[in-house]
């Protein structure tokens, strides 16, 4: 493995070579089903997380009426 | 195996171009009686020195047709089944004579002198396909004249006979250029990196078997990026011929299971130390039966079947009165003598763990005699490329053969070169053999079949490609 510089399968600027795109095809849709699960797994626990976040209304977190001054000098 | 000092260097002798072996000859016969060492030695000497000198491998020249054909024309292809055409690919001497866009000439007027006298054995040879000419028609059998423009081949006895039979020759007229350009960029003398073969796999890199492109990547071959390449290199290269078994194996994994586990042996923790010793398998022979070109095929090629299955030792014998045609001057066939009754030609140094031999016999002059007795399945393996069993014109020649490798009850793996030809095969089988034998494989398209489409010189119209189909079987326990 001498790094992608070297390798034939990837031209100047690191882009697929068509051999690549060919081995790869046979994964193609399995790879993207793959990636969009794993995308939307991640996407909906963030989701869910924020929504169960913001669903807090603090009400345990007792705020005073007045506020509190600052002792004056 | 106990290796006769003549054998050995023979086998030196065998890896030597032969412009330089003549020297060399003198030289290493006066060096036998040191053997095995003194050989193999010089031969890397010889091969060091004389890097200029093309490898052997080009020296088979597919297109010479020998002898003349029957009437009925066994299968007679430029391509794979009479030499590997694939000229040797040396960067120094060859010129580029046509270039990429310029690969579509007709045969008759190629620049190519090779192509030109194809042109002009098919001529003398070939018939036209008209319905006129068939054996109810009302015309004489005639040879083909008339070229198509199109595709550049002769296909027909005049222009009225093409025209009359366009639609028939438009289904395979687009291949039939395809092949027209394959071949003159074969000879158009460009640099081919596509026969630039892999080392050694390393242990960590599994190989995928799925199909061409899979397998070259993770072989870590350089990037075919072109279709004509990538036709070339399936084709002309034959790694398919060693992929065909290797892919096989694979597939049938749960058919072969013994020739399998034989294969991909564990790992025993052996090394080179006294501590390291183990037993050791006996190599898997592969018997490559009916061998034609295969045997004259780059062992590069060969080798790469050892690195596909690095675990276990490989002994590749090729038996077959036509293999090693033509090439009498580089492998000169050894004297039949008590130490090798057989005359074979030996080549134990292609690689560590491969070894070939080629015998030109038949294989059942040799069954009769038990010198490979006892078969194993867990170490043997039948492989018949393009047999033709069921070829009116070579069907004769498997008749005795059949019965002797049904009896030793190893698998028989066999190609063909288009779905009719295997069909007609496992037809002939099932005639000859009816309930002998047990289908290892049904017959299918082989995965590693040769991309490239080659041309019956005797017959335009019978297109076809190298290992099309495979299937296996073996005698019933």
């Amino acid at each position: 493995m001498s790094g992608l510089r070297h390798n034939s399968y990837y031209d100047k600027k690191l882009a697929q070579s068509p051999a690549l795109v060919r081995a790869r095809r046979p994964y193609l849709f399995k790879n993207a089903l793959t990636g969009l699960a794993l995308v939307g797994i991640t996407a909906s626990i963030y989701t869910y997380t924020l929504m169960a976040v913001g669903q807090d209304d603090f009400e345990d977190v007792k705020v005073p009426d007045v506020p509190v001054q600052p002792a004056k000098k | 195996m106990a290796l006769p000092a003549d054998l050995a260097a023979r086998s030196a002798l065998s890896r030597v171009c032969s412009h330089c072996s003549v020297s060399f000859r003198r030289q290493a016969g006066a060096r036998l009686p040191n053997g095995l060492f003194q050989a193999s030695q010089r031969q890397q000497q010889q091969r060091s020195v004389h890097s200029k000198c093309p490898p052997p491998r080009a020296a088979v020249d597919s297109n010479v047709p020998k002898p003349a054909p029957t009437s009925v024309t066994k299968r007679f292809s430029s391509g794979f089944a009479f030499g590997s055409s694939a000229p040797a690919p040396t960067k120094t001497e060859k010129k580029r004579v046509l270039e990429a866009d310029d690969l579509f000439h007709s045969f008759t007027n190629s620049p190519i002198p090779e192509i030109r006298k194809r042109a002009a054995f098919m001529r003398q040879y070939a018939r036209c396909n008209h319905p006129d000419h068939q054996p109810h028609g009302n015309l004489a059998p005639a040879h083909v004249d008339f070229e198509c423009p199109d595709c550049g081949i002769p296909v027909s006895c005049s222009k009225e006979h093409w025209a009359d039979d366009y639609e028939k020759h438009l289904e395979i007229c687009d291949t039939l250029r395809q092949i027209n350009e394959d071949d003159h960029d074969l000879r158009s003398g460009r640099f081919f990196p596509e026969f630039e073969y892999a080392g050694p796999q390393i242990d960590e890199a599994l190989i995928n078997m799925t199909n061409w492109d899979t397998f070259l990547y993770t072989r870590s071959f350089l990037a075919i990026d072109d279709d004509r390449s990538m036709r070339q290199a399936t084709r002309a290269s034959a790694v398919g011929v060693a992929l065909g078994i290797g892919d096989l194996i694979y597939e049938s994994s749960n058919l072969l299971p013994a020739l399998r586990y034989t294969l991909h042996p564990p790992k025993n923790g052996g090394g080179m130390d006294i501590k390291g010793l183990r037993v050791e398998a006996p190599p898997v022979r592969l018997f490559i039966l009916g061998a034609r070109a295969e045997s004259s095929l780059p062992r590069d090629v060969w080798v790469q079947l050892a690195h596909v299955f690095p675990g276990s030792r490989i002994h590749l014998i090729f038996i077959g009165p036509e293999s090693m045609t033509n090439r009498d001057n580089e492998f000169p066939l050894p004297p039949r003598t008590a130490t090798n009754p057989f005359g074979a030609i030996v080549e134990d140094r292609v690689w560590p763990t491969m070894k070939i031999s080629t015998i030109v016999d038949y294989y059942h002059t040799l069954h009769k005699t038990g010198h490979f007795y006892p078969y194993d399945p867990y170490f043997d393996c039948f492989v018949m490329f393009h047999p033709g069993l069921g070829h009116p014109a070579s069907s004769h020649e498997w008749v005795e053969t059949l019965p002797m490798l049904l009896e030793t009850k190893a698998p028989i793996i066999v190609t063909g070169y288009t779905q009719e030809d295997m069909e007609r095969d496992v037809a002939w089988v099932n005639k000859t053999a009816h309930g002998e034998f047990d289908m290892l494989l049904e017959p299918g398209e082989n995965r590693f079949r040769s991309l490239r489409w080659d041309l019956n010189d005797l017959d335009p119209q019978d297109v076809s490609a190298g290992n099309w189909g495979v299937w296996a079987f073996r005698g019933k326990r």
